[in-house]
């Protein structure tokens, strides 16, 4: 989709999930290294994971060899520290991407930050984990990868632009920011009700009582919850049959499950634990999909990696035997990155500066 | 200052949240994004609290509004064929059509691909589903914990000792529409190169794998799954109880250095073997009569990565958010309030925020004013039920 697309990436952990995803759609990505190497090259498979697709060429700023590959350069995507002039006198119309933890001019963009401090900050981790112990993170780096989704969409509604006008630009980026969108209920809720909210496990909380969302079956784990679908409640209850106990007396349209009382809740919830526990996640899920029951099973990561539906579309490619995700989506135009690996440090520098250099 | 999407027009079915996140970010960006209803099978997000004035009102969700912005809308009974007629003209107009129905839904009413690319030979159609269009799991209707519970995410999420944790808030219907956002522009510039459209069909459980891709590589390697607060990059990363109910900062001591800066502060710096545990154990007493915010501030002076974590009140009036992030609206139903822009900012390029639409609220000027239909006939539709 982006093989007229070249890029430059001066990011080494925040921001090279952006320089992954426009890889990925077949734009030219090249990492500009320092002589010594992206120091994410340590850990070889994160490396791996946010590089896969890449070039690489040894060529830090201020070089003659940088300014080689900035005069045909589209998009650079950096963090902060080099001065945007600088880079459009060497290509007056780049697509300048900075994408750090706060937005550059403001007061905090210098202090320093992790990934968990910016989950934190973004208020998600508040509502994360149980009640009887402390917040919790989301698995992963999910500010940075927020943060760098979101420099893509900056660095090709800029290119966009600049095919309208001609003109390159200084896009900026706020991975805080990013994150705080993505809490999309918390901030809301204080401003418009003055409540806020806290970790409530694995409970579903609808009016003044709570529902359970993860069970426990004969090998794993499922999701699904008590709702005021009477429908749906039906149908669940004739998949039980025998097992459905005094939930088989229940006129599901004559009640409200989010005003029971928690100790009838936890009643009903305990014959529907009996029940779960006598199946497995695969039977489960499939009487789900055969009845509209509201459940999924809960996939391991190990279920993930060998799933039929993820193989089906492509989804893991193998690099030194270690699956990772490829393709962005599916599409009916196909889409080549123009490597399946990470490039070793310089591999390229025929290729984008020949004898030049 | 000129709004970068500003020439292209998207014809928007999606409704809830995975569609309407990514037509939101374009329609900021100055997409003319004409939002496509149904009064007889609402938006959810538009029955979903909280209401300005504190009761239901399909127009005065804030939670609609804040998915919404930027926006118009009209409502189309797609049920009936002359419903989908006017679907059609819509889409003559398009660049775009965005959909997240569930499998079947867009061909039953006969604006299938192949149905849209006959009447705009170049069109983008942006899909949005739980498991993808394809594969064994291509139907499967989505609940709100579906993506979480097919991407590993659940499952990597909680606590080591205890069950699979599934986050209270619909994380699928944030990363995918980014992606759908992504896609979108990619496509548009694709079309610019070839002038071919395309299907684009955009899972709810990839995108959440993707974010996640170091931790399935590292997985693979025997890391254990579920990391809860630690990180294997950092010395010392964990959250830390502090003074009052249900306080807590937030530190990471990724390199040797912060590590000692950190000893350094907590009078420990002359520790003999000095160890991340030694360095735990003294901010745990530290925080415990200190205040979070005061706890971040003094160690990010010392070069450390701190936060306080904050509740919904700590982010609403956050600083850092104060210059750009919230943006002022006047609305019908919600009166004078704020909505989150994006989170980008265009030296050359601007954005906008303005107030979502009421359920129908561009009828006209959508119909008669941009499609120049006869008002008569529009009025016969509106009387007809087929549009509102």
């Amino acid at each position: 989709m982006l093989s007229h697309v070249k890029v430059i990436d001066l990011t080494s952990h925040l921001g090279a999930f952006s320089g992954r995803m426009l890889a990925e759609l077949g734009a030219t990505v090249i990492k500009a290294e320092p002589e010594s190497g992206d120091p994410l090259r340590e850990d070889p498979e994160a490396f791996t994971a946010w590089n896969h697709g890449k070039r690489s060429v040894v060529a830090p700023p201020y070089t003659s060899a940088f300014s080689a590959l900035m005069a045909e350069a589209d998009i650079v995507i950096r963090t902060t520290g080099i001065p945007h002039r600088y880079l459009q006198d060497l290509k007056p119309d780049i697509i300048d991407v900075v994408i750090s933890g706060f937005m550059p001019g403001s007061e905090t963009l210098s202090e320093p930050v992790s990934d968990f401090t910016l989950m934190a900050r973004s208020g998600l981790m508040t509502i994360v984990g149980d009640p009887d112990r402390p917040p919790m993170t989301l698995p992963g780096e999910q500010a940075y990868a927020l943060g760098a989704i979101q420099a893509v969409t900056g660095a090709l509604t800029a290119l966009h632009e600049r095919a309208l006008t001609g003109k390159g630009q200084l896009v900026e980026v706020s991975a805080f920011q990013s994150a705080v969108l993505a809490n999309y209920r918390e901030p809301l809720t204080w401003a418009w009700t003055g409540k806020t909210g806290n970790r409530t496990g694995n409970l579903l909380i609808r009016g003044k009582s709570g529902v359970r969302q993860v069970w426990a079956c004969n090998d794993g784990f499922i999701t699904w919850a008590l709702v005021d679908n009477p429908a749906m409640m039906k149908s669940f209850i004739r998949v039980m049959g025998d097992h459905a106990g005094e939930l088989a007396e229940i006129r599901w349209e004559d009640i409200l499950v989010a005003d029971m009382p928690q100790t009838q809740l936890e009643s009903w919830e305990s014959h529907i634990a009996g029940f779960f526990m006598l199946h497995d996640k695969a039977t489960l899920a499939a009487w789900s999909a055969e009845n509209g029951l509201g459940l999924s099973q809960i996939d391991t990561p190990d279920d993930c990696l060998t799933s039929s539906q993820h193989a089906a579309r492509e989804l893991w490619v193998n690099i030194d035997d270690v699956k990772y995700p490829g393709p962005l989506w599916a599409s009916s135009e196909s889409t080549t990155p123009s490597a399946r690996r990470a490039p070793a440090l310089d591999e390229d520098r025929l290729a984008f500066l020949g004898g030049r250099i | 200052m000129t709004l970068p999407l500003r020439d292209i027009k998207i014809a928007d079915f999606s409704w809830v949240g995975a569609g309407p996140r990514a037509t939101k970010d374009l329609a900021d960006l100055g997409a003319e994004v004409i939002k496509i209803e149904s009064r007889k099978r609402l938006d959810l997000g538009r029955m979903s609290p909280p209401f300005a004035g504190g009761k239901r009102d399909i127009d005065a969700s804030a939670f609609f509004a804040i998915t919404n912005t930027s926006k118009q809308s009209v409502a189309i009974n797609l049920a009936e064929p002359a419903g989908v007629d006017m679907a059609k003209k819509l889409v003559a107009r398009a660049d775009v059509v965005v959909e997240n129905f569930s499998a079947g839904f867009m061909e039953r009413i006969g604006l299938s691909f192949e149905e849209l690319k006959a009447i705009k030979p170049d069109i983008i159609l942006i899909s949005v589903s739980v498991a993808g269009r394809t594969g064994p799991l291509g139907k499967i209707r989505g609940y709100g914990n579906s993506a979480a519970a097919l991407s590993g995410l659940a499952s990597m999420s909680g606590w080591p000792d205890r069950a699979p944790h599934m986050p209270p808030f619909a994380y699928g219907d944030v990363v995918a529409p980014m992606f759908a956002t992504v896609a979108t522009l990619a496509a548009l510039e694709h079309k610019r190169k070839t002038g071919r459209g395309q299907h684009i069909d955009i899972s709810q459980v990839e995108p959440l794998i993707h974010t996640l891709a170091d931790s399935y590589a590292a997985i693979q390697k025997g890391k254990p799954a579920k990391q809860a607060n630690a990180s294997s990059s950092a010395l010392l990363q964990d959250v830390f109880s502090c003074r009052g109910k249900d306080q807590y900062v937030a530190v990471t001591l990724s390199t040797q250095q912060q590590l000692l800066a950190a000893a350094d502060l907590l009078d420990i710096a002359q520790t003999k073997d000095l160890s991340p545990e030694t360095v735990r154990d003294a901010l745990s007493c530290y925080c415990q009569t200190a205040d979070k915010h005061a706890v971040a501030k003094r160690f990010k002076q010392a070069g450390i990565a701190a936060e306080a974590v904050a509740d919904g009140r700590d982010v609403y009036t956050d600083e850092a958010l104060q210059h750009g992030h919230y943006r002022w609206i006047n609305h019908a139903k919600l009166g004078l309030c704020d909505m989150p822009a994006p989170p980008l900012r265009f030296s050359v390029s601007s954005d906008r925020v303005t107030a979502p639409p009421c359920l129908g609220e561009h009828l006209q000027e959508v119909f008669v004013s941009m499609l120049g239909e006869d008002p008569a006939h529009i009025s016969k539709l509106v009387d007809a039920g087929i549009l509102a």
